[in-house]
């Protein structure tokens, strides 16, 4: 009986053989935070919220509407419950956390809140993660961003970036200012106050600093602000354009385009000081945009040289245009690692996302038929893209997986533009 | 000189002479193909019986160093009738009897000794085709024949009905199954990213008339338990497939394989 029946499996290879990719998409459950009795619901659910957003945000977990999960207030550790109600609703990662709030005698006696969260891989029952995570009480979103970055990197290889903050524009008030926001849109604070149009926002590598174009003195002059001192400094401001400023990689310098007295060129300027470091381009239409390599080994720009606006690298000699998508490409940034550039093209009238290789190469399409979308910037992870887009509408941000499969809207209250990570 | 003169002499034979003998050697001809077709006509009563053998169109496939022929087209060649139509009849002994006779006598139907006579030659021909199966799997195994993810497009070809891959029913029915497996199908790119070349084959043995999924084993591993895990658990979720278009179903019956990768 054996034999036949090992017969009968291997005749099997004599059949029909197709072959079965694996899904990006894993079903993820992770049921609300359990607390000892008499916690408060609030910062648990805080920290749940802020998880489960960075999660369904991250492109990788299709996440599982907790009103569907069959298990009800079982236990945490291994051993506590049975993976049988997870398998019925098809779960592949289960993420289960307990939290325990400042004070507490299995927490500490600060005033940090404490969760011990166990990821498991269903199928096998396989703990992925058992780590106490603790943060301050009154900041429990970002204990919630940690967990997300840690169950991803559980289950992808690669920790998540959650957490992180944008710069942005924001006109909900009816003027243009600088805001820093979460990468979930949450936590939004300002960096500008002053009535005035304020566009461009760059970080300093070392996150420390914000430059940025302000016309608060009529001419739209460049200026750069220490985040831990509140101090602001002008270090362009020659009569006519300074605009879209770029931190170097070292952070010494910035690279900005400015006109003196015909069209705009690239320059590169002391990041302290404001001394001219160096004119990267001549003449030949007007060039914006720049942007680093990160190396440091060339520069990325959009120029009118060749007539349309298009996307030109320039490594030591000569510019080479790298973009060839439509008649019409701008605001190029690169990867984290150097290797993609995302820019703005105009297609059919709108604007849209495209991402290409450095060089060129390989591009595709992020976003189509859906308003305009602008104004890209990488995660610190290089897996999103942030941009703005008019598809609800109104300006908002939306974060994008870099292969624009995944998109999700992070900002829900209008005026978002210019969004650029740290 | 002198044929050129007898020639010319029959040719001046009268008309009425040349009409006549012309009448006479057309009746007898006539007579004769008669005959000829009376005497056919009791010869050739088996020929039904050699012809549908005969309309039994087999292309051979390379799926093994021996050469065996999937199940269906073997029952079709040893049967010597339609692998696509119901089982056919024992040898008809008797009434090939009574085609010799002036009256035809009535043929009896098949005896539960003949069909349990028949079934044991038909477990007979299965046991055979396992074993030669097996023999064949312990070598080197075309897969052209039957693997939808090969460059080749040869296919078995039963009654007329071919199974090539490209036939877009085929496809559809490929497509959905990968559908289905894939929804369900959830391996870590934690493990996947570190073992790009990772692959697990999972044998299924489908009920040809539900599409229920009875039994599944890997029957070979990627190494990784959580990866072949995920591949199980992809089968067991699925459950029930779709069956494939008629002309597959002899193959479906010789087993299915999937072969999970990563994304």
């Amino acid at each position: 009986m054996l034999s036949l029946l090992i017969s009968v499996m291997t005749a099997a290879a004599q059949g029909i053989v197709i072959e079965v990719p694996g899904s990006a998409d894993v079903p993820l459950a992770a049921p609300k935070p359990q607390l000892p009795a008499g916690s408060p619901q609030r910062e648990a659910d805080m920290v749940w919220n802020a998880m489960w957003t960075d999660l369904d945000q991250s492109g990788f977990f299709r996440m599982q509407d907790p009103a569907g999960y069959l298990e009800k207030g079982k236990g945490v550790e291994p051993g506590d419950f049975d993976f049988q109600p997870w398998t019925t609703i098809k779960a592949s990662v289960l993420v289960k956390t307990r939290l325990y709030p400042a004070g507490h005698a299995s927490c500490g006696a600060d005033d940090k809140i404490c969760a011990d969260v166990y990821a498991y891989y269903v199928p096998t029952g396989e703990e992925l993660l058992s780590t106490r995570f603790r943060g301050k009480a009154d900041d429990a979103r970002h204990l919630g961003h940690g967990i997300a970055n840690a169950v991803l990197e559980a289950a992808t290889g690669t920790p998540g970036t959650f957490g992180s903050r944008l710069a942005a524009v924001g006109s909900q008030n009816g003027n243009k200012e600088i805001y820093l926001l979460d990468m979930d849109g949450m936590g939004v604070t300002p960096v500008t106050r002053n009535g005035a149009i304020n566009l461009s926002p760059a970080w300093s590598p070392d996150g420390g600093s914000i430059a940025w174009t302000s016309y608060k003195k009529a001419n739209p002059d460049l200026y750069v602000k220490d985040l831990r001192t509140g101090r602001t400094r002008v270090i362009s401001n020659v009569r006519g354009v300074n605009t879209s400023p770029t931190f170097s990689p070292d952070g010494r310098k910035v690279a900005l385009a400015r006109s003196e007295g015909g069209d705009a060129d690239i320059y590169e300027v002391d990041a302290r000081t404001g001394e001219l470091v160096k004119q990267i381009t001549r003449g030949g239409g007007i060039d914006v945009s720049p942007v680093y390599l990160p190396d440091g080994s060339g520069m990325l720009f959009a120029s009118e040289r060749g007539g349309g606006s298009q996307i030109y690298l320039q490594r030591g000699g000569e510019a080479k245009r790298v973009s060839f998508v439509g008649d019409f490409n701008i605001d190029p940034v690169v990867s984290p690692d150097g290797s993609k550039v995302a820019w703005v093209g105009r297609a059919a009238g709108g604007f849209d996302i495209f991402v290409s290789d450095v060089d060129g190469t390989n591009a595709i399409r992020i976003t189509q038929d859906t308003g305009d979308n602008e104004d890209p910037t990488w995660s610190p992870d290089g897996r999103y893209l942030v941009f703005s887009s008019t598809r609800t509408g109104r300006s908002e941000l939306w974060l994008s997986t870099a292969d624009g499969r995944h998109q999700r809207q992070i900002t829900r209250t209008g005026g978002w533009t210019q969004p650029t990570f740290r | 000189m002198s044929n050129a003169q007898g020639a010319l002499s029959r040719d001046k034979q009268p008309l009425w002479l040349h009409f006549a003998v012309s009448f006479v050697a057309h009746v007898g001809a006539i007579v004769f193909m008669l005959l000829l077709s009376f005497v056919g006509g009791r010869c050739s009563s088996t020929e039904p019986i050699i012809q549908d053998s005969l309309e039994v169109s087999v292309v051979s496939l390379p799926r093994s160093k021996t050469n065996v022929p999937d199940k269906a087209t073997r029952a079709a060649v040893r049967q010597g009738t339609d692998a696509q139509q119901p089982a056919p009849e024992p040898p008809p002994v008797e009434s090939d009897l009574a085609f010799q006779q002036d009256q035809p006598k009535p043929v009896p139907g098949p005896t539960d000794a003949d069909r349990r006579r028949r079934e044991a030659e038909l477990a007979r021909m299965e046991r055979e085709r396992l074993m030669e199966d097996l023999m064949a799997a312990d070598g080197p195994v075309d897969r052209d024949a039957t693997d939808p993810n090969s460059d080749s497009d040869v296919g078995i070809n039963v009654n007329g009905r071919g199974t090539s891959k490209a036939d877009p029913e085929y496809v559809a029915w490929v497509g959905k199954v990968q559908k289905l497996m894939m929804a369900n199908f959830h391996p870590l790119s934690a493990i996947t990213s570190k073992n790009p070349g990772l692959k697990a084959r999972v044998l299924l043995v489908v009920d040809p008339t539900s599409g229920q999924i009875t039994r599944r084993t890997v029957q070979t591993s990627s190494g990784i338990p959580a990866f072949d895990a995920a591949a199980t658990r992809a089968v067991d979720q699925v459950g029930t497939i779709p069956l494939p278009p008629d002309a597959w179903l002899p193959l479906l019956a010789s087993g299915l394989a999937i072969d999970f990768t990563p994304p």
